[in-house]
């Protein structure tokens, strides 16, 4: 195996020297960039005829654990919701994530999966589902970025507290709940319940149905 | 499946328990303080609630108490005149003497909730007299007489049967997916040494995809040595679990049991550990999340799903 030493820190001309950082981690550029792509999986879900919600992993690989330019992270995964094409309720956006995660360390013949985990950010475009919290509780993933509530089925915070509950022994889950464009993610979730008539009019009673 | 057990003996084969919210379950009861007047006769009865119900109407959340309480061991009659918060006592009393004939009035703890169980309508009454609008079909939950013995056979051969697959295959959960009329459809064990999520449930999730013409991990009839489909017809109907139970040989984890809820299921039953008389393997699979027997997911009044969960003991296996 060959190895590649990592460039000195003083060696970085990319970062920013005073950078601005959203949640005191990512770089404010950087952030944008991975909350698009969040963005654009939640819009090919809803094209799809699927929840739209999307998901990116990303592995942070500065020793700092801060996101401050391109060397400092690796996007490792991306998926959207595949409930209707699947057939199968539980496939979530973070779980068609961690699918390829698995897949994709096979590949690379990585078997210790651990240090992966919890060097993990998840940007995700609505909170995580009860299911999604306790998945991504068990394998350590710590970090969570995420957009509008789930008011039906959030498990960090709107329904459950399995992010944090002190009760599951696995690490608590970091959450920031806001992280990616809240309206943005809530705007989607109405396309894709007002359904196919666009002149329905807004359901005023059921506004806080949101759902993954 | 296995035939073994036969429906006479069936109760020293197999004990079921459901799991409701803790309200239904509870034998305790909660009070609260009212007003109470102590009348001077029997006669005094029928005009004092004549006159209180313009007074003073009972509130709402009382109605499951009787207004007046004939103690006749100790020969007296108290009647309610309404809850004591915020209420100014000696205000109350004024108007009541120009109404009521009465000798004395103090605070009393009477029920708070209408009883939803035996066990609370029987602490109630000890208290104050109290209405109770048995729900039968709670009831019949509560004491398990709405499963009756061949649903109990179905269910301990179903347990036996899948208790028996995971000691051919140590430490795997096993479990299977069955309709309302006893038709296993699938079958299958946790496959977590090759996927960190693919716990039982989400495997027969899965397999029920697949039946289905989707799958992510079964799809295109891919099956595995712990998995097995048991029903060749397909349902075009068929609509993720709806309808259908599931049985596992340990208790779900938070994922699995909503992963479960979000596949709409109608029961679950899973295998208690806690007496261990089976000399079953210890099952990796899903964490001990007490997801069902203490966070009790199932009873959130949050989520819209709703469903049946039972425990289930092998007596003998």
């Amino acid at each position: 195996m060959v190895m590649h030493p990592d460039p000195m820190p003083n060696e970085r001309p990319m970062c920013n020297e005073k950078p601005s950082l959203v949640s005191g981690l990512v770089d404010v550029g950087i952030h944008l960039k991975l909350s698009e792509i969040s963005f654009n999986l939640a819009e090919e879900a809803l094209k799809s005829g699927e929840v739209p919600v999307g998901c990116v992993m990303v592995r942070i690989k500065s020793p700092s654990k801060l996101v401050l330019c391109d060397k400092d992270y690796e996007i490792i995964s991306q998926g959207r919701n595949r409930v209707n094409a699947s057939k199968n309720p539980t496939r979530h956006a973070e779980m068609e994530c961690i699918d390829r995660i698995l897949n994709w360390s096979k590949e690379q013949g990585i078997t210790d999966l651990k240090e992966i985990w919890s060097s993990l950010i998840v940007y995700v475009t609505v909170e995580p589902c009860i299911m999604c919290a306790r998945a991504l509780r068990s394998l350590g993933i710590s970090k969570v970025f995420y957009g509008c509530p789930n008011e039906r089925f959030g498990g960090c915070s709107s329904v459950m507290n399995v992010h944090n509950d002190n009760s599951i022994s696995d690490p608590i889950i970091d959450c920031f709940p806001g992280a990616l464009n809240k309206s943005q993610a809530i705007d989607l979730l109405k396309k894709f319940y007002m359904g196919e008539n666009p002149n329905a009019p807004e359901p005023k009673v059921k506004k806080k149905r949101l759902v993954e | 499946m296995g035939s073994e057990g036969s429906i006479d003996d069936i109760d020293s084969l197999v004990s079921v328990e459901i799991i409701l919210a803790d309200q239904y379950e509870t034998k305790d009861i909660c009070e609260v303080n009212v007003l109470v007047a102590t009348l001077k006769d029997k006669k005094a009865i029928s005009p004092a609630i004549r006159s209180l119900a313009k007074l003073f109407p009972i509130s709402k959340d009382l109605i499951h108490l009787k207004r007046v309480k004939i103690d006749k061991e100790a020969d007296k009659i108290e009647i309610i005149i309404c809850k004591v918060d915020g209420v100014d006592i000696d205000q109350i009393k004024l108007k009541l003497s120009d109404v009521l004939e009465y000798s004395s009035v103090k605070i009393t703890a009477v029920p708070s909730n209408a009883p939803l169980n035996r066990w609370q309508f029987e602490k109630s009454s000890r208290l104050w007299p109290t209405n109770f609008f048995e729900n039968k079909e709670i009831t019949h939950r509560l004491d398990g007489t709405c499963l009756d013995s061949t649903d109990r056979l179905f269910i301990y051969q179903t347990m036996k049967d899948l208790v028996n697959r995971t000691k051919e295959n140590v430490d795997r959960t096993y479990g299977a997916i069955v309709t309302s009329n006893f038709q296993v459809l699938v079958i299958s064990g946790d496959k977590i040494n090759d996927h960190p999520l693919r716990h039982c449930s989400m495997n027969l999730i899965d397999l029920m995809a697949s039946t289905q013409g989707g799958g992510v991990w079964y799809n295109q009839g891919k099956l595995d040595e712990n998995s097995s489909l048991l029903s060749t017809e397909s349902d075009p109907d068929a609509y993720l679990c709806t309808g259908h139970d599931v049985y596992l040989t340990k208790e779900p984890c938070i994922m699995c049991s909503m992963g479960l809820l979000h596949s709409r299921i109608r029961r679950i039953f899973f295998l208690d550990q806690s007496m261990n008389t089976l000399d079953m393997p210890l099952q990796k699979g899903c964490p001990d999340d007490f997801a069902l027997s203490k966070m009790k997911l199932h009873t959130n009044s949050d989520i819209n799903h709703r469903f049946d969960v039972w425990r289930v003991k092998l007596k003998k296996c």
